[in-house]
């Protein structure tokens, strides 16, 4: 697929993001809006006045408000200045990233914020999720975003023990992840002991996805400033610099994994990294990357997914799982954030994990902090029905 | 009974009557049981949107059971403990139908602590109790005073707070002629001015305090003492947050455009058809105009089953709503993707599963078939998906 | 590719989309709704850096983005329509049958409108411009709809509105001789003078809930007084829970806002500030804030709440003013450019000025006050005030205030005098209907009506420092 290298670079100056939790019923939506943009205002220290476009995003449904951009001006302050509205599912977030890049790439705009947020106990999550099908068949079959074929698929794979295992493995490192992050919404304080008794009685969902694997529902917003390098330059900034990104989508289908191995089902995650990877010339992605914030909708998924996006084969990333390399002082840390399972407002989270990959770079993401330097960072974003959003993101600009 | 939060589980009980929306209670005809560790088992039955509730040792026949410690479950009802991860953690479990545990939230107003308050009798006792510990010995350097309050109404009382030394020391009477006397014609009314919610002023102009003698040494009261505290809080109320609760309803008219058109009015004349896409020659079901993988334009129509295998069951404990009605389904239910005779591969076709046959479905994998299912379809076929009500073993 | 297609099987089918919702408030909005529901108010915010009240309202200024959640403003429950539009179609998502009106209505004191419906009135009656006024719900929804409509005011209030002068200040005007300035003020002697004395230091807003204690609250309660016809207003300054404050800044700020707002608008301090304040933190701020005019007060006096019925004491204090501190407050006065106006409580206090005049540093025209009805002063009377009229010393010229329902008669007879006259939340809170004011601007506008019964007019701000002599702008 053609890729056309960037008219100019831009870089991540600023990131606000409010704390997650489950209630938010002491703001309504651009209130609970403006105290991201107000932090990531402050982060990147410079004022409303300098920001030329506002790229909003959130999911559809979700709270139900038409042209939430509208009512959320008084939050975003959006005021008087150009702004897009953005809506992709579970990507939004890492799309809106895009769009704020390209926007400033092309020319068009020399500081963009991007805003992500989500109240989703405002809404119904799953019910809004079923709406996305086609309304004269699958609405009324669709089971919104939980579904336990992944866990079907892993177990048929490696067996109910060890699958079982590695799932609840990643699920305890993300909590652990998550204590470590003032902002996130859930961290229960779960040991690795805890393990087997998670796994009997956790309440279980769809198959074998249970309430502990699934991701949280929270309420909060994420803003995130970019720059042009030109603007950077002049202002003394040095931001993290965006290498590239890369958007793969597919059609509504509801057989994400199939059955038979004759008939393979390309992965968007595989094609996303396989075109990101390439045309950036990483051979080894495992190596590479010093940090990957990855969005993590439940752990089956995550583990499994590991595999897709570093494209690794066999058991190699379980065993990563297993050996703890995944955390955040392991060989190739993933969400130190606590990620989306521990903190989930969904149209801020694909942005929360671009932010949380720039801030690792900066080095001041504070308690949950790689203990050691971060040069590349990779984020992800998904949604629908199995899309992928990839983004990059650097220290240097050396490549 | 141990309180949590400053609430005893039985509280949670006692005020469901009360906080009972019958409205929300609709068609539900069901028992549902608490079982609080160390509390007590209580059950709930809900009938003709009438409730009753007992506590009782006997569960039996509750749709589910909520299995919880006091604290959990007090948490869970007051605010204070997120239900969601309560019931992440195990904390906070459900026995039965989880679907069921969800309707309950729709029946009761949220349940409000009674804040226990102190009675102005309460206040007077505690405000003339710290006035000694409030003092400020080193603001008194040579003040030799005596203020009298004289409290009237029915909690009301006199007080005499004597600034002698570098001392301060409270009687609850008035002697002799003090330096300056606060005169409250309500108790009540010096509560409230003590904690701030009304000025001297007022009350002054309204006649509902008076003060005689040395005026400008009742002014400087605040110089002697430090302010007193409120032992409630901030002495503010808790602001009552509003939340509307609202289901968004629209009507909407879909078009099925050719191609869904042909296939669901296929489904009027009992028969399954499937488009097969010329390139790949995969059959898309339900028939889609376009194969995604190719690009290209499908038109040749294959029929396909009706009966087939299951390839994938999920198998549904935590419903979605009706996208029809917004109210939740019953659980648990099973999802299937059957591949029907005649297709191949991922090509599966998307339908429920009869209820009480979820636990004997075996999913297919690679060559290894799943279990042999049949449509059973309605009497009145209208060509949606409803036309095959669901499907069933076929045995 | 065919882009005919075979429509045969094409058909449509009802479907529906139903999902339940929560929604919050939020701190801002549960503030603003459980207001108009416990207590009938609807209360804006205000963004001080852009000078806007907002309806309904919120956390940040859309504009400035500033947050602005603190910033709570009382409004009327009456406004101005200033667009509408008549929806005559049904929809069930539609609070009324069709047809019926969504206004926006511009309540008094905001400066946004806000959408509402608009009932008691026929469609084809309504008219940018109306006066309507906001009618509550019997039950409550915990929602906008607490205000269940608006309805057109019953009774029209008539506001005489005079347009701001587009001229700014020039440069002062050449010193003419004292004879010349006098045959000017001869000219001006159908001007009347009204003062707006906004607070004083003891009308507490519990007693009439416009009284204004912040900043903001004195500009624009100041700027509401001067389009109804007020050319001073008389300032005590408040904290913003009440207490009158002898703070030098609290008061700048004050006076500074009310002059902000309207620049044109004399500005007149009090130097008696509250009750139990020392000499010193009675006069200090006068010279720092060193506004146009300021009370001086000329009698040492009983200045006592009572209950005049019973006779009852509630509060007995004495209010010192010595002949010393007539003397020093005076000249500190006269020194630093502030015009006194000579309070006098009676006729000793007239008398008492009469001597300390004879040393010679008050400059003339010397302006007074008589003031009636403090439990401690005089009550009035009007051959009282003839009395004290024809004691004035020459060219001296006089207003008068008077405490509670001794108000309007006293400023009636002044007015009939050749007077001027105050009115104001301080001295009285309520309409001669026995209403309570919406502001001291409704005091003003009565007093307005009675000048026009007498052939006067409102003095502006500049024809008031012309007759007062006040140091030019």
């Amino acid at each position: 697929m053609a890729h056309r290298k960037k008219n100019r670079n831009v870089g991540i100056v600023g990131v606000g993001q409010t704390k997650y939790s489950s209630h938010r019923e002491d703001v309504n939506q651009p209130e609970m809006i403006h105290e991201a943009v107000s932090l990531a205002l402050e982060n990147a220290g410079i004022g409303l006045n300098d920001i030329d476009c506002i790229v909003h995003g959130n999911m559809e449904l979700f709270e139900m408000v038409f042209q939430p951009d509208l009512w959320h001006v008084i939050g975003t302050g959006a005021y008087g200045k150009s702004q897009y509205r953005i809506t992709t599912g579970g990507t939004v977030g890492a799309t809106i990233a895009c769009a704020a890049d390209n926007l400033v790439a092309s020319g068009m705009y020399d500081i963009v914020m991007a805003i992500g947020f989500e109240k989703l106990q405002e809404g119904h999550t799953t019910g809004g999720i079923t709406n996305m099908a086609d309304p004269l068949w699958f609405r009324h079959l669709q089971t919104g975003a939980l579904t336990g074929t992944k866990a079907y698929d892993m177990i048929r794979e490696f067996g109910e023990e060890r699958a079982n295992r590695a799932a609840m493995m990643y699920r305890i490192i993300m909590d652990k992840h998550a204590g470590l992050n003032p902002n996130a919404h859930r961290s229960f304080g779960l040991e690795f002991d805890q393990m087997g008794d998670l796994i009997k009685n956790s309440p279980k969902l769809v198959g074998d996805l249970k309430l502990i694997d699934m991701c949280s529902q929270s309420d909060g917003a994420c803003a995130v400033i970019f720059m042009s390098e030109e603007k950077a330059k002049q202002l003394s900034m040095k931001p993290v610099w965006i290498r590239d990104h890369v958007t793969v989508h597919r059609e509504e289908i509801f057989h994400l994994f199939g059955y038979d191995e004759k008939y393979p089902i390309t992965m968007t995650h595989t094609l996303a990294a396989e075109r990101l990877f390439k045309r950036n010339g990483i051979a080894k992605p495992l190596e590479y990357f010093d940090v990957f914030e990855m969005y993590d909708p439940a752990s089956w998924w995550a583990v499994d997914w590991i595999r897709d996006f570093f494209l690794l084969k066999g058991d190699e990333h379980l065993r990563l799982v297993e050996n703890k390399d995944i955390m955040i002082d392991g060989k190739m840390p993933i969400n130190p954030s606590g990620g989306v399972i521990g903190s989930n407002p969904i149209g801020a989270t694909a942005l929360v994990r671009v932010a949380e990959a720039a801030m690792q770079i900066r080095g001041d993401a504070g308690k949950h902090q790689i203990p050691r330097p971060v040069n590349h960072a990779l984020a992800s974003g998904f949604g629908g029905t199995m899309w992928t959003v990839l983004m990059m993101l650097e220290k240097e600009l050396n490549w | 009974m141990a309180e949590y939060f400053g609430v005893k589980v039985e509280d949670i009980f006692n005020t469901m009557q009360e906080r009972f929306r019958p409205e929300g209670a609709q068609g539900v005809d069901a028992s549902f049981g608490y079982d609080i560790t160390g509390e007590g088992k209580w059950k709930l039955t809900v009938r003709d949107e009438k409730m009753t509730i007992e506590q009782t040792g006997d569960l039996s026949g509750c749709a589910v059971v909520t299995v919880t410690d006091g604290e959990t479950f007090v948490g869970v009802n007051i605010g204070k403990v997120d239900g969601m991860s309560a019931f992440s953690s195990g904390k906070f479990k459900a026995e039965g139908d989880l679907g069921a545990l969800g309707k309950t939230a729709k029946m009761f107003r949220k349940f409000v602590p009674l804040k226990k308050e102190m009675s102005i009798r309460d206040y007077l006792m505690d405000m003339f109790g710290t006035v000694a510990s409030r003092f400020k010995a080193g603001a008194a350097e040579g003040v030799d005073v005596v203020f009298a309050f004289d409290l009237g109404g029915e909690y009301g009382g006199k007080w005499s707070v004597i600034i002698k030394d570098k001392t301060c020391r409270v009687i609850d009477r008035i002697e002799g002629k003090p330096t300056v006397k606060l005169e409250f014609m309500d108790a009540k009314d010096y509560v409230d001015f003590s904690l701030g919610k009304i000025d001297a002023q007022s009350l002054l102009a309204a006649g509902r305090a008076a003060v005689a003698g040395e005026i400008n040494l009742a002014l400087k009261w605040a110089e002697f003492f430090d302010k007193y505290v409120d032992p409630m809080g901030s002495g503010e109320k808790e602001q009552e947050l509003l939340v509307l609760k609202k289901t968004i309803s629209v009507e909407q008219r879909y078009a099925t455009g050719p191609v869904m058109g042909k296939f669901l009015n296929g489904l009027k004349d009992k028969k399954i058809i499937g488009l097969k896409c010329s390139g790949c020659g995969k059959i898309m079901l339900p028939a889609v105009e376009v194969c995604a993988d190719c690009r290209v334009r499908a038109s040749e129509w294959v029929e396909v089953g009706p009966k087939g295998q299951v390839r994938y069951m999920e198998y549904v404990y935590y419903a979605s709503p009706d996208p029809l009605t917004g109210e939740t389904r019953e659980t648990p239910y099973g999802m299937l993707n059957i591949l029907l005779d005649g297709c191949k591969g991922n090509e599966t076709f998307a339908h429920l599963v009869r209820r009480d046959q979820i636990d004997r479905i075996q999913n297919g994998w690679n060559e290894a078939s799943g279990t042999r299912v049949r449509p059973v379809w309605s009497k009145n076929r209208t060509g949606s998906i409803h036309d095959i009500e669901y499907f069933e073993i076929d045995e | 590719m065919k882009q005919e297609f075979d429509k045969t099987d094409c058909f449509t089918m009802n479907g529906k989309l139903a999902l339940p919702y929560t929604y919050f408030a939020g701190r801002v909005g549960s503030t603003f709704i459980t207001t108009i529901r416990d207590q009938k108010k609807i209360m804006g915010v205000r963004c001080d850096k852009c000078s806007k009240v907002f309806i309904p309202p919120r956390q940040t200024c859309e504009k400035c983005f500033s947050d602005i959640r603190e910033n709570w403003v009382d409004l009327q429950n009456t406004g101005v329509v200033t667009n509408f539009t008549v929806v005559r179609y049904d929809g069930k998502h539609l609070p009324r049958k069709a047809p019926f009106v969504l206004a926006l209505v511009k309540l008094d004191g905001a400066d946004t409108p806000f959408v509402h419906i608009l009932e008691g009135i026929e469609p084809e009656k309504v008219e940018v411009g109306m006066r309507v006024e906001a009618v509550f719900a019997k039950e409550t929804t915990n929602t906008i709809l607490d205000i269940d409509h608006f309805a057109p005011v019953k009774e029209r209030v008539q506001v005489i509105e005079r347009p701001t002068s587009p001229e700014k200040p020039g440069k002062a005007a050449l010193s003419k001789d004292e004879m010349e300035r006098l045959e000017r003020r001869k000219a001006m002697s159908n001007k009347v003078i009204i003062t707006a004395a906004l607070s004083g230091a003891a009308t507490m807003k519990n007693q009439n809930p416009n009284v204004p204690y912040t900043p903001q609250d004195f500009a624009e309660e100041a700027a509401k007084c001067f389009k109804a016809g007020a050319a001073m207003v008389h300032v005590h300054a408040r904290e913003d829970g009440g207490m009158a404050t002898h703070e030098h800044a609290r008061i700048k700020t004050t006076h500074d806002a009310i002059k902000d707002k309207t620049p044109e608008l004399i500005v007149n301090l009090s130097s008696a500030v509250g009750m139990g304040k020392t000499a010193e933190q009675r006069i200090s701020q006068i010279v720092h804030v060193k506004p146009e005019m300021a009370s001086l007060n000329t009698n040492t006096m009983n200045f006592s709440i009572v209950e005049r019925k019973s006779g009852k004491i509630f509060l007995d204090y004495v209010f010192e003013n010595t002949f010393t501190m007539l003397q020093d407050f005076g000249k500190a006065m006269e020194e630093n450019g502030v015009k006194p106006e000579i309070e006098c409580y009676d006729m000793g206090g007239l008398d008492n000025t009469l001597i300390i005049m004879n040393q010679g540093f008050f400059t003339t025209p010397m302006n007074f006050n008589f003031v009636w009805g403090v439990a401690g002063g005089q009550a009035f009377r009007p051959d009282a005030f003839i009395a004290m009229k024809n004691a004035l010393p020459p060219h001296a010229n006089f207003t008068t205030c008077g405490v509670g329902t001794d108000e309007f008669p006293c400023i009636t007879l002044s007015c009939m005098l050749g007077g001027h006259m105050r009115v104001g939340l301080e001295d009285n809170i309520r309409t001669p209907k026995g209403d309570l004011a919406k502001g001291s601007f409704e005091l003003v506008e009565w007093a307005v009506r009675i000048a026009e019964i007498f052939g006067r007019v409102p003095a502006t701000p500049d024809e008031a420092r012309e007759i007062m002599g006040l140091r030019k702008r």
